[in-house]
């Protein structure tokens, strides 16, 4: 199947994609066209201790979306939904 | 101790943004947060964008520009390189890289309630933000808080998993009655006093002795420390600065050797065991 094919059936899972320059993305599909998978952010657990403030961004990260050519795609699985 | 050059990655993203705000959003995790892969384990850009942003991180706006400029103007990072220098001296500290940003000021709460101050601290590296209008002292109260953290993350032998909510109360309570000791009460953050003894002891019975041992990746770990719905806003680190107070007053210690205790022996010193 192809990415497209695979990202089309598979939008609202959470992904991890590695591209041919080596960087890895991880992120929920939100769509995905001829050209490029359009990933949102999960909520990341980074950890590490604060001041005091603490304010999500965006509630679930409007506007933090992003796209990966799906040409530049060299792996891409399907993450656990436990994963987020 | 390496105060890493932020200024001139902020620089670059002033000369690089645009006026779309996806674009620019774009060009701030690419310069910003792609350095930053190399000091996570297993974290990518974007995932260290949100979390940042989570944190306090400014957001792309029109009038960033500005506020990046006055901050770089203002140096900073020749105060906070002194600074951390002394504290690394005193306690004997750790070398962590330190990375200084812009904080969110169109953040109305985070303006209010903290005057534009927010940090975030690893073992093995501290996150300052602040905004054009941060002064030396909120700079330093804020470089002692979260060095402070480094310190005793790095010499705490407990991983990030093993870490509970009383670890949590500790590190926040030492962090700021560090502030209070070096640059005394008027430096301190807002939720050093927001509870009078009499509520803290209420909380303390109802909150936190029943949940001392929640690991920090628990949700609810968070939940106490920050506050939510029914629990106290601040509760957590308005507990924490109680507690660590009133060790300092029943024991004749320093925070030299604080920081190298267990959380433990912190509880067992204070009012609340």
């Amino acid at each position: 199947m192809s990415h497209y094919h695979e990202c089309r059936s598979n939008i609202g899972r959470p992904v991890r994609i590695q591209t041919i320059d080596g960087k890895v993305h991880r992120g929920i599909i939100q769509k995905v066209n001829h050209s490029h998978v359009f990933l949102q952010p999960m909520s990341p657990k980074l950890g590490g201790y604060g001041y005091g403030f603490y304010g999500p961004y965006g509630g679930y990260g409007a506007g933090l979306g992003w796209g990966v050519a799906l040409g530049s795609i060299a792996t891409l699985a399907f993450l656990p939904l436990f994963f987020w | 101790m390496v105060l890493v050059e932020t200024n001139k990655w902020l620089d670059q993203y002033t000369q690089k943004k645009g006026s779309s705000f996806k674009k620019n959003i774009l060009i701030q995790r690419t310069l910003l947060c792609e350095p930053l892969t190399d000091f996570f384990n297993d974290a990518t850009a974007e995932e260290i964008h949100m979390h940042l942003l989570n944190h306090g991180l400014f957001i792309p706006d029109p009038l960033d520009k500005q506020v990046i400029k006055e901050i770089i103007d203002k140096d900073f990072w020749q105060l906070a390189n002194q600074e951390i220098n002394q504290l690394q001296n005193d306690w004997n500290g750790p070398d962590v890289p330190v990375f200084i940003f812009p904080s969110n000021y169109t953040n109305k709460l985070l303006i209010r309630e903290f005057n534009g101050l927010a940090g975030l601290s690893y073992q093995d590296k501290i996150f300052l933000f602040v905004t054009n209008h941060t002064n030396d002292d909120e700079l330093q109260s804020l470089i002692t808080h979260e060095y402070n953290h480094a310190c005793r993350l790095s010499l705490s032998s407990k991983s990030e998993e093993e870490l509970n909510l009383l670890d949590g109360l500790v590190l926040e309570g030492l962090a700021e009655f560090a502030v209070k000791q070096r640059l005394g009460d008027k430096n301190l953050t807002k939720w050093t006093n927001i509870y009078s003894k009499q509520v803290i002891n209420t909380h303390w019975e109802k909150w936190i002795k029943p949940n001392l041992t929640i690991k920090k990746m628990e949700k609810k770990h968070d939940q106490l420390m920050y506050g939510l719905e029914e629990i106290p806003k601040w509760l957590g680190y308005s507990f924490g600065f109680q507690l660590v107070s009133s060790f300092f007053e029943h024991e004749n210690t320093t925070m030299y050797e604080s920081l190298r205790l267990p959380s433990s022996a912190i509880l067992e010193g204070s009012d609340f065991h």
